[in-house]
Formats: structure tokens, sequence, C-alpha cells
């Protein structure tokens, strides 16, 4: 038996090295990522101020900006979330909210509210779209349209808003997000600052814990559950380092869809956001480059750590699962549809070193992770391989995962500071440690599990539980359980999931797919916690080991 | 127990074989580096924390210092006594100033801005500027855009930077140029950058405004020197062509000349759409007759932009052969144009009117869209 073992391990050398080379490879570009993201922050920080614009404002020359708000069974919240985004600071800007054939009363409470009046206007068809069944515009705010179109999906929404609006940039946002009543102003300051700017994006922030009134966030804090503060540790993590590294070397290619500034022209010229895909957000700024880059043409893609804009994230392991899930098929179908792109010279650095890292690190990384951690803990229980080896690799994994994570908190630390009490920074230092064990693990699984959910040609967008960002007046502090909203809201982001009726109040949702999701969530703890321990138990064995060797 | 494991894991180093020494060894650094980055977070948040505290401290030692100025209960020179010589206590108090500069008016305002050019700041920030270090060169820069006495020294410091080859330093020393009260020095600053293919338009705007210091004895010098930096062959088209956009929003009448001199005759801008289209759209707004003719003949121009700002410009003149000329352009292939005709002849009141409805009539091919473009029109106008 241990000889086929043997035998089996043999073969499998060679897979040793694919994981060294993985892990060398990894190490290296999050290292060089970090470093080259704090220097740029730095000196973004410290050059600020150059461009802060005042007289540009008074001339009707500066480039206007549209938001495009895409809805979707958004009665619970759009009311409170155009309201806000009304009352942004920015001399010229409209609000195109877009209802992608909402089945509630999302587009009854806009017109009773905004008192919507329809209008006849010509929309010249440069993207394809869904039918527009009607547009109006508001009697008391007329710097805000809506459009009543058929059920396409938020690529399609979008495309109805860009050739709808009429500014020369839009800014596409989600219904559910809270922008910085300044964000658009900053965001402004990269078009100032290089004219061939034609996608900028800001950083996304998580607003779960944060205390919320009329859809501005009052104060800030972490929040208060386990995977809350998890995802804020990620979220700094993703945007500070890996956005801003990327775009030092104007790699960018992803621009979040929960907010981004874009031109126009340069989406109409790439044939606006595309229908079919899960990221479509990403795809979008990957067909960007490809165009730009073809073209031969100066542009530049843009990420701004200052202009925040704070979103809800999923707090229960289900959605988590799905979104992450959805998120990796979305890199998926765009490193398939860019394919070409991939180690080309033709599109510089981006081809060269961008699109093989997220090809090999981001994309593949999951099954080299999953597998890779099934591998060793097998040939460790079956005694197949050197055990200090094993265990000091893991270590180090593990270490490198800590050590980007906590570079993430330092470098919000050295620059932003947006969480004002120690107590904070405590607690996303903790989470950098605790994120590496059990939950890393888990979000592999998700990943892998996204892949393959994309090679078998799952589009589907998953089901979204969120709690609502705000109500119309009222205080809402998320997290806690006090939320003064009429309900939990369950937002079906997948249109035929809508139309089959998944919405629901969540907790009085107790059909046989509410038993099978509960099922699933118990399963997830379960496999969660098996990480933790099973991750604390290989850690404990390293230290046996280390401190028999070397004492004994 | 510390000094027993380090020296212990080296020994038990040795013993390892190649790959297992290296991962070893990889783990051991990442741990230190992870030390130091706790203690860097540590330490960072408390000398954050210490220097929020000493600037709270240099706040309430220099406002009650600032009001007594503002009350002439101290002179200019027992102010200056106060202020404390480092690089923190000047930063602070610049921006106590600016912050208080932005929230006064009148002599309260001459006073702040009197402290704010004190020559303590001002020297502290000279020698910032006169230093090899790109960042402080930078932020006395942005200092001297609020100061409108520059000295000789400091005036080289900025026209040398105006050639640097990181536009960011050469956009903030014209910033700072911006704020002198001498037309020909502001010039000199957004000539310079009106050259760089690497400076925005927008920047270029914001500029403009800068420029502009809303002295209507200075308009004068203001356009001729405008008129220079336009016709220069060194600006760039883009940069020229924003530059004649943002006149009229000024005021710049008197240049209308010029700019009818430019469209009519000058091969560089007859032969370019970008500049070609700012040319129209600033005599349209000017509205300078004299170039109705000119507009006319440009409405089958084989440029989008071109015939756009036609359709624009055309609507101000309001003459009938003006109104004939908008009506052909209802027939055209581009929707901006189009769309700027029927705005242009909604401008026209019963006359334009009129020309809509027959179009709609005699079933133009675009009868539809132009129907709807007038009601959402009106809508906007309405509201």
């Amino acid at each position: 038996m241990r000889e086929i073992a043997e035998q089996i391990l043999l073969w499998l050398e060679p897979f040793n090295w694919v994981l060294l080379a993985y892990f060398i490879g990894i190490n290296t570009f999050y290292l060089a990522l970090i470093a080259m993201a704090a220097v740029y922050i730095y000196f973004q920080l410290r050059s600020k101020q150059v461009h802060s614009l005042s007289g540009l404002f008074n001339s009707k020359l500066y480039k206007p900006i549209s938001l495009l708000v895409p809805a979707y069974n958004e009665e619970v919240s759009i009311l409170s979330s155009v309201e806000a985004l009304l009352q942004l600071q920015f001399p010229d800007f409209e609000v195109v909210v877009i209802n992608d054939g909402s089945s509630d009363q999302t587009m009854e409470r806009l017109i009773d509210y905004f008192q919507l009046e329809p209008v006849q206007m010509p929309i010249p068809l440069v993207i394809d779209h869904a039918p527009i069944r009607r547009v109006y515009h508001s009697k008391i705010y007329p710097e805000l349209m809506v459009i009543d179109k058929e059920n396409g999906g938020k690529a399609d929404s979008l495309n109805a808003g860009i050739n709808s609006c009429n500014k020369e940039l839009i800014c596409a946002i989600d219904a559910d997000s809270i922008l910085e009543s300044d964000v658009l102003m900053k965001m402004l300051r990269a078009i100032t600052e290089d004219e061939n700017t034609i996608a900028v994006g800001g950083i996304v922030r998580v607003a779960n814990g944060c205390t919320i009134e009329d859809n501005v966030i009052k104060n800030i804090s972490t929040p208060h559950t386990f995977l809350g503060r998890i995802q804020a540790v990620e979220y700094l993590r993703a945007f500070l380092f890996g956005r801003m590294g990327w775009d030092y070397i104007n790699s960018l290619i992803i621009i979040s869809g929960a907010f981004g500034v874009f031109s126009k022209l340069a989406v109409q010229q790439v044939g606006g956001y595309q229908k079919h895909s899960v990221g479509e957000d990403m795809e979008l700024v990957a067909r960007l480059h490809r165009h730009y880059k073809e073209k031969g043409e100066k542009y530049s893609i843009r990420f701004l750590p200052e202009p925040v804009c704070w979103t809800e994230v999923p707090e229960d392991w289900i959605t988590l699962g799905r979104q992450r899930n959805r998120w990796h098929r979305g890199l998926a179908d765009t490193i398939f549809r860019h394919w070409k792109m991939i180690g080309n010279p033709r599109y510089g650095l981006l081809g060269v070193v961008a699109m093989p890292f997220f090809l090999i690190f981001e994309l593949f990384g999951p099954v080299i992770e999953v597998v890779g951690f099934i591998y060793f803990f097998l040939l460790l229980i079956m005694g197949l391989f050197e055990a200090p080896f094993v265990l000091m690799f893991f270590a180090a994994a593990v270490l490198l995962g800590m050590v980007v994570s906590v570079a993430a908190v330092l470098c919000e630390e050295l620059t932003f500071r947006r969480y004002p009490k120690v107590r904070d920074v405590l607690v996303l230092t903790l989470y950098s440690f605790m994120e590496n064990i059990g939950y890393r693990q888990i979000h592999s699984w998700w990943r892998f599990k996204g892949l393959l959910d994309y090679l078998k040609g799952d589009t589907g967008w998953g089901k979204m539980t969120r709690k609502g960002v705000a109500t119309m007046s009222g205080i809402m502090t998320r997290d806690r359980g006090d939320t003064k909203q009429s309900g939990n809201a369950t937002q079906a982001e997948s249109p035929d999931e809508a139309a089959a009726g998944a919405k629901t109040t969540g907790a009085t949702h107790r059909t046989s797919t509410g038993r099978w999701t509960a099922l699933k969530a118990a399963l997830t703890q379960f496999g969660y916690w098996a990480v933790v321990y099973t991750v604390g138990f290989l850690l404990a064995l390293l230290t046996y080991h280390v401190l028999r060797d070397v004492f004994f | 127990m510390v000094a027993l494991t380090l020296s212990g894991v080296p020994l038990y180093a040795i013993q390892l074989n190649l790959p297992t020494r290296f991962v070893l060894i990889t783990a051991l650094v990442l741990f230190v580096l992870l030390a130091v980055m706790l203690t860097a977070s540590v330490v960072l948040r408390a000398l954050h924390l210490r220097q929020e505290k000493w600037q709270e401290k240099l706040r309430n030692h220099y406002y009650p210092l600032i009001f007594s100025y503002i009350d002439s209960s101290i002179t200019l020179e027992e102010f200056n006594s106060h202020i404390h010589g480092t690089h923190l206590g000047y930063q602070t108090l610049q921006e106590m100033l600016m912050e208080m500069i932005q929230d006064f008016s009148g002599h309260e305002r001459e006073k702040l801005q009197e402290l704010y050019e004190t020559p303590h700041l001002y020297n502290h920030n000279a020698e910032m500027l006169a230093g090899s270090r790109r960042m402080p060169k930078i932020e006395a820069c942005v200092y001297l855009r609020n100061v409108s006495h520059l000295t000789e020294a400091v005036l080289e410091y900025l026209y040398a930077l105006l050639n640097s080859s990181d536009a960011t330093q050469a956009y903030s020393a014209a910033a700072a140029l911006m704020a002198s009260p001498d037309p020909a020095i502001r010039a000199w600053g957004l000539y310079h950058m009106s050259c760089r293919q690497d400076i925005s338009t927008m920047a270029i705007l914001e500029l403009f405004y800068l420029f502009n210091h809303q002295h209507q004895e200075q308009m004068h010098e203001e356009g001729y020197h405008l008129r220079e930096i336009i016709k220069d062959p060194g600006t760039t088209d883009s940069h020229a062509a924003v530059l004649i956009k943002a006149l009229p929003e000024i005021g710049y009448v008197e240049l209308a000349d010029f700019i009818y001199s430019l469209a009519e005759n000058d091969d560089r801008f007859t032969g370019n759409p970008e500049l070609m289209e700012a040319l129209i759209t600033t005599l349209g707004t000017f509205v300078y007759y004299e170039a109705a003719g000119l507009i006319r003949s440009n409405i089958y121009s084989p440029w989008t932009t071109v015939r756009r700002a036609c359709a624009e410009a055309l609507g101000y003149f309001g003459e009938q052969h003006d109104l004939e000329a908008l009506y052909n352009l209802l027939y055209d292939d581009s929707f901006q144009v189009r769309l700027h005709a029927v705005r242009a002849l909604l401008k026209n009141g019963e006359q334009g009117e009129y020309m809509l409805n027959n179009y709609r009539r005699n079933k133009g091919v675009y009868a539809t869209e132009v129907s709807a473009t007038i009601q959402f029109e009106l809508l906007k106008t309405e509201l």
C-alpha cells in the first residue's frame, strides 16, 4: 500500500514544483504591488492640492457628469438613494435612474415622490438595449430623469442610460451605494491631471457598522460581525494595494461596478456594457484597454483612493459565497473573452504582467490553493512527506497572507485614517490575522467553485440578501439588528429569479428552498470551523516539530 | 526563551535540506516583517495622535494671536515673534489662515491676508521652493497660489519650474504665478502650460479662470496676452480651442475681431476641426454679426463638430437666412447637429417655431424625432 502511495507521490512530484512556483510568484507580485502602491499613495496625497479646482467650476466648459443608477426591485431604498444623489456637491450633473422592468413598486414610488412627468425624448440608439417604455422628468428636480424600460439586466440598463444621458462623463453606481458628497469633485481631479483619462475608479469601503442618516455616513466604524470585519480588511487590501498598484503601471483592469466614472464617448466607442457577462464592470474596462491599445491611441484608466463610495456587504455565508462565486465567474468571463491579450506585448504591461497575473494567480489561484491544501494534508496524514517542510511551507503561506493584509491596514493608517478609533484599527489588525486561517480557505473554495460553474456555463447573478441602506429620514445602524426599516429585503439580482418570484421577506421564508439554504449555511459554517481546526492543528504540529528539533 | 529560540533556529536550520531551509527562512523573514509592520502600525497611530495633540496646542496658541491682530491689539512684529519656527508650526498657521480667509470678508480678510503673507511664512516656503526635493517644492507652490506679491528670487524659481519635465511641478508653479497682480507674469505661466502636451485642457481652463483677476482695468491687457497665446504656434490646438471657447464666459468682447480674423484667414485654424468649432461657437456666443456669412458657409462642412457649432451659433443671429440655414440643418445626418438646430430655432420664437412646424408638415425625414425634441426642450425650459 505504502509502495503504491510512494509511486503516486513520485508521479506527483512536478506538482510540488508548481506549488513552489505559485508561492514564489504570488509573493513577488504582492510584495511588488504593496511597494508600488505605498509610494504612489504617498505622493498622490501630497500633491492632491495641486489640482484643487476653483475657477474651473465657473465655466460651462468643464466636463459635467451623468449619474447612472440601474434599479431593479429597489422599492425599499430607491427614494432615499436618489434623494441622496441629488444632494451631491457638483455644479453640473444629472441623475438618470433606469428602472429595469421592476416587478415591485419601484417605478410607482419614483413617480409619486419625485412628481415625475412622462416626456417624449429622442434617444439615439448608439448602443443596443431592451426597449424603453417611457422617459420621465421630475417636476421638482430638473436634473432627475427616470427611464422605464423592459427588463434586460444591469448591463442593459446601463446601456440605456448611456444612450439617454446628456453629459460628457458617466458615473455608474449601484442604487444601494452611498457616495460621499464631494466624491464627484474628487473624481474630476483625475481628468484634470490627465487629458487622456477615459475611466476613473474610486475606493469602495464597507458601510456595515457605520451610522447612516438620510443616506449619509455620519459615524465611521468597523462592522460588528465576523464576516463584515473580514470583508473590511479584504476591501482595504483590494483597493489600497491591488488597484493602486495596477494603476501605477497603467494596468488597472477593474473599476468597481458600484462606483466608476467613464468617458461617455469612450464607452460608446467600444459598444457599451456587455449584456451577457456577469462581470460586466471588469469586462468593460478590459475592452476599453484593448480598444485603445489596438488603435494605438493615448489613454489612461485611473484609480483614485480618495473618493469614497460606501457599500453594504453581505454578512451571511451563503450570500457572500454567491457573491464571490459570481465575481470569479466574472473574472473568468473577462479573461476568456480577452484571451488574446494574455502575454501579448502589444498590450504593454497590461498584456505582459497584469493579464497573466489575473490568469495564473487570480483565476487559477484558487484551484492551486484548494488542491494544494488537500494534497499537503493527505500527504502529511499518510506520512509521505517531510513534516517540517510541509508545515513550514504552510506557515509561510499563512504568514504571507497576514503580511499583505496587515500592510493594507498599515497603509490605511499611513494615509487616510478613516477609522478614527484605535479600537477599530486593532479590530482590523486582528482580523487580518484571522482572515488567513479558515476564511481564506473557504474563500478559495467559493472561487474554485465559481470557476467550475463558469465552465459549466452558469451566467446567473445569484440571489443577494441585503439589509437595505437607509430609510428616508430615519437613522439606521447596520449589523446590530436594530434596523429601523419595515423589513429586510431579499434582492433578486437576477431578472430570471425575480420572474420566478424570488422576492421574500427573509425571516418568514421557510420553504423547501429555505431548508436547503439553511442546510448549506450550516455546512459552510461547519466547513469554516473544520478548516480553522485543521489549520490550528497543523500550526501546533509545526510548533511541536520545530521546538522538539531545536531544543532536544 | 527568545534568545534560546533565536540561537536554536540556525542550528536547526543547518540540519534541514535546501528546500526546507528556504521555506524556513522565508517564514522567518515574513514573521519579522509582520512584527515590524505591527509595531509600525502602533507607532504611527501614536505619532499621529501626538501630532494631532501638538497641532491642537498650536491652534490654541495661534487663534488668540490672530484675533488680536485683527483687532489691532498687537502688531505684525509681535505676531511674528510668536510664530512657532518648525515646519509643523508654519504648516498649521498656514492652514488656519487659509480656512479663515475663505470665511471672512472685508477688512478682516485683508488683515488675515497680511498674516498669510508674513515674512516668516513666506521665507519658509521660499526655502522649500529653493530646495531640491519635489514635494516641498509643490507644497510651496500651493502656498504661493494665494500670495500676491512675489519676490524676484521666488519668481525666478517659479519660472524655472515652468520648464520642468514633471508636469505636476510645472503646473503648480504656473498656478502660483496666477496670484501675481501683473498680467504679464500670469500670461507667462499660462503660455508655458498652453504649450505643453502633458497638461490637460481642464487644467488650462482652471488656469484661465485664475488668470482673469476680475479687474475691469486689466481686461484689456489680459486680452492682449490671451491673443498672443492663442495665435502662438507653440500653443497646442486643444489648448488654443479651450481658451477660445472660454473667452465669452469672462467677457473678452474686444477679442471678437481677432477671433473672426482667425476663422477667416488663418490656415492653421480653418484647417483644424477642433479650432474651427471653437471659433464658430465663440463668434456665435459673442453674437458677432459680421461672422454670420462665414458661419452659414460652414453648414456643409465635412466635420460634424463644426456643423453642430454652426447650428448653435446661427441661433444667436436670428436673421431670415440664418433660420433658413438652420432649417437645412434639420436634414443633417448627425443627431447632434439636428438637436442643436432644433434648439437654435426654438430660441428664435415664432419665426423659429414656424420653420419647425413647416418641417413637420412637410414630413421631413426626422419629423418624429424633431417633434420629440421640441416637446422635450419646451419642458426643460418650463422646468
